[in-house]
C-alpha cells in the first residue's frame, strides 16, 4: 500500500509504504506502550491499534505528525483499557486515597532515592521487593525483565543496602 | 519479617534482618499507594481524566512513586525482528478484513456529507442574498455558528529529575589542597533536592566561573530557574549546559530546554529541539514526539 501525505500546502506527495512506516515507526511506538502498561502482550496490541489506525487514514494524515500521532493513538487506547477495568473491577474506589504520605520518610527511603550509586531501576526493584513485597517474577512481569535480570539488580543494590546500613553505622 | 511467596535468599535474610524495623515503617507508609501500573500510566497521561488528575497529584506529591515510575521506564524495550515481522502481518491481516458493510457504509456517509454541504451552501447564499433582518426578528439567529471555546493551551509537563552526577564531576580532582566540583556543589544540590530553587540558583552561579568545564553548575541552575518559574532566564544557562553535557545527559538537556522555551513562549525553538529528540532514540523520545505535535497543533 502506498501512502499519500499532505503537505502544509494541501498537495497530496507519495512519501513511502506502509510497511516503511511501520518499520521506521514501530520501536518507538512499542517503546512507548511499554511505558505505559509495562506488559509486551498488551503493548503489542496497543501497537498493533494504532497501526492499523494509521492504514486506515494514510491519506489523511500529514507526515511531520508521526510517531506522535501514532502515539497518541496509544495513549487513548490504553486510556480506553483503563475505563473497561475501572467497570470491570470497580477500581476507581480503590485509588481514592492517592494523596502522598508528607510525613518525614524514614532514612531508608532517602538512601533508597538518594544513592548515587543506584540506577533507578536498581531502586525500583529493591522498593518493589523489599517495601512492596512481590516476587522476583512479579517484578519481572512487571517491569518487563527477566527473573536472573532482577536477581541481578538485587544483588547489586542488597550489597550496597548492606554496605550503609552495617551494624552501628546507620545513616 | 513476613516473606514474600517466593522467599527470601540467604543474602537477602542477612541483610535484611538488622533493618527489618525500617523496613515495617517503609511498608506501612507507602502501603496506600497507587499500583506501578497505575503510576506509569498517569506519568504517560493515559488514564481517564478523574483518575489521572488524581494520581497525577499523588506522582507530583511522592518522589517514591515518582522513582518507581523512572526505574520501570529504565528499561529499554524492544521488538526483535521476528515479533516485528509477526505484529505487521497482524496489523496488515486486521486492517485489510474491513467487514463487508465497510464500503458501502462509507459510501452512503460520503453521500449524505456531500448533502449536508450542498445544503449549508444553499442556505448560506440565500442569507447573503437577503437584506439583513433586525436582530430580535431574525429566524435564522439560531442557526449562526456558535464560537467553540479554544481549547486550552497546550502545557508540556515538567517533572523534577533525581539529581545525577556526570563521570567527569564524580572523578574531577583538583589541587590537593583546594576543595572538589562534588564537595563545592553539594549544598547547591542539597538546596535542589529540597525544592529551595532559589538557593540552588544562586549557589550554582559562582561554580560556573569556579568549574567552567562542569556541566552540573549551569545543568542544575538552569533546572533551579525553570522550576522557580524563571523559564526566560533559564534558557541561556540551558544553552551551556548543551555545550557541556556528554551523551548520558543530552537528551534531558534538550527536553527541559524545550519545556523552558515553551514556558517563555518560544514554540519555535522548542518544537525545534523536541523533533530532533524525537527523530532520535532516547528515554525521552515518546514525550518529546508526544509533546512536538501537541506544539505543532496549537502553532
Amino acid at each position: 500500500m502506498v501512502a499519500f501525505f499532505r503537505t502544509s500546502e494541501g498537495a497530496r506527495i507519495q512519501m513511502g509504504t506502509f510497511e516503511e512506516l511501520y518499520r521506521t515507526h514501530v520501536q518507538a511506538v512499542f517503546r512507548f506502550a511499554m511505558s505505559i502498561v509495562g506488559n509486551r502482550e498488551t503493548a503489542e496490541d496497543l501497537t498493533s491499534e494504532a497501526f492499523i489506525a494509521l492504514h486506515r487514514n494514510l491519506d489523511a494524515i500529514d507526515q511531520s505528525l508521526l510517531p506522535g500521532w501514532l502515539l497518541t493513538v496509544v495513549r487513548n487506547r490504553a486510556r480506553d483499557l483503563w475505563r473497561r477495568k475501572i467497570v470491570e473491577e470497580r477500581f476507581a474506589e480503590g485509588v481514592v486515597a492517592t494523596q502522598a504520605n508528607t510525613a518525614e520518610p524514614p532514612s531508608m527511603e532517602r538512601w533508597i532515592l538518594d544513592s548515587p550509586e543506584l540506577r533507578p531501576i536498581h531502586r525500583a526493584c529493591l522498593m518493589l521487593r523489599y517495601v512492596h513485597e512481590m516476587t522476583r517474577a512479579e517484578i519481572a512481569a512487571r517491569l518487563g525483565l527477566t527473573e536472573t535480570q532482577v536477581k541481578g539488580h538485587l544483588q547489586y543494590g542488597l550489597a550496597l543496602l548492606r554496605k550503609a546500613y552495617k551494624p552501628s553505622e546507620t545513616v | 519479617m513476613k516473606p514474600p511467596t517466593d522467599g527470601w535468599d540467604r543474602d537477602e535474610r542477612e541483610a535484611l534482618e538488622p533493618l527489618e524495623d525500617e523496613l515495617a515503617s517503609l511498608r506501612v507508609r507507602h502501603a496506600n499507594d497507587p499500583s506501578l501500573d497505575l503510576l506509569r500510566a498517569a506519568h504517560a497521561d493515559a488514564l481517564p481524566p478523574d483518575l489521572q488528575a488524581r494520581v497525577s497529584e499523588h506522582l507530583t506529591g511522592s518522589e517514591w512513586s515518582r522513582a518507581l515510575v523512572s526505574g520501570a521506564n529504565d528499561v529499554e524495550h524492544s521488538l526483535d525482528a521476528a515479533a516485528s515481522d509477526r505484529l505487521f502481518a497482524r496489523i496488515t491481516k486486521s486492517a485489510t478484513n474491513r467487514p463487508s458493510w465497510f464500503s458501502a457504509t462509507r459510501y452512503v456517509s460520503r453521500m449524505v456529507a456531500a448533502a449536508a454541504a450542498l445544503i449549508i451552501i444553499a442556505a448560506l447564499w440565500m442569507s447573503w442574498r437577503r437584506p439583513a433582518p433586525p436582530p430580535a426578528a431574525t429566524p435564522t439567529e439560531a442557526t449562526v455558528a456558535r464560537t467553540e471555546p479554544s481549547p486550552a493551551p497546550y502545557e508540556m509537563p515538567l517533572r523534577k529529575p533525581d539529581v545525577r552526577l556526570s563521570v567527569a564531576a564524580l572523578t574531577w580532582r583538583g589541587p590537593a589542597s583546594g576543595s572538589s566540583l562534588v564537595d563545592d556543589i553539594a549544598p547547591a544540590l542539597d538546596a535542589f533536592r529540597q525544592s529551595d530553587y532559589a538557593r540552588a540558583a544562586a549557589a550554582l552561579q559562582p561554580l560556573e566561573n569556579k568549574y567552567p568545564r562542569a556541566f552540573e553548575a549551569p545543568y542544575y541552575r538552569a533546572l533551579s530557574l525553570l522550576l522557580g518559574d524563571s523559564a526566560t532566564a533559564a534558557i541561556p544557562e540551558f544553552d551551556k549546559a548543551a555545550l557541556l553535557a556528554d551523551e548520558t545527559f543530552a537528551a534531558d538537556v534538550a527536553w527541559y530546554q524545550s519545556v523552558a522555551e515553551q514556558r517563555a513562549g518560544k514554540i519555535a525553538e522548542a518544537r525545534q529541539h523536541l523533533e530532533s529528540l524525537c527523530h532520535t532514540t532516547n528515554a525521552r523520545t515518546a514525550d518529546a514526539c508526544d509533546a512536538a505535535s501537541k506544539l505543532g497543533s496549537i502553532r
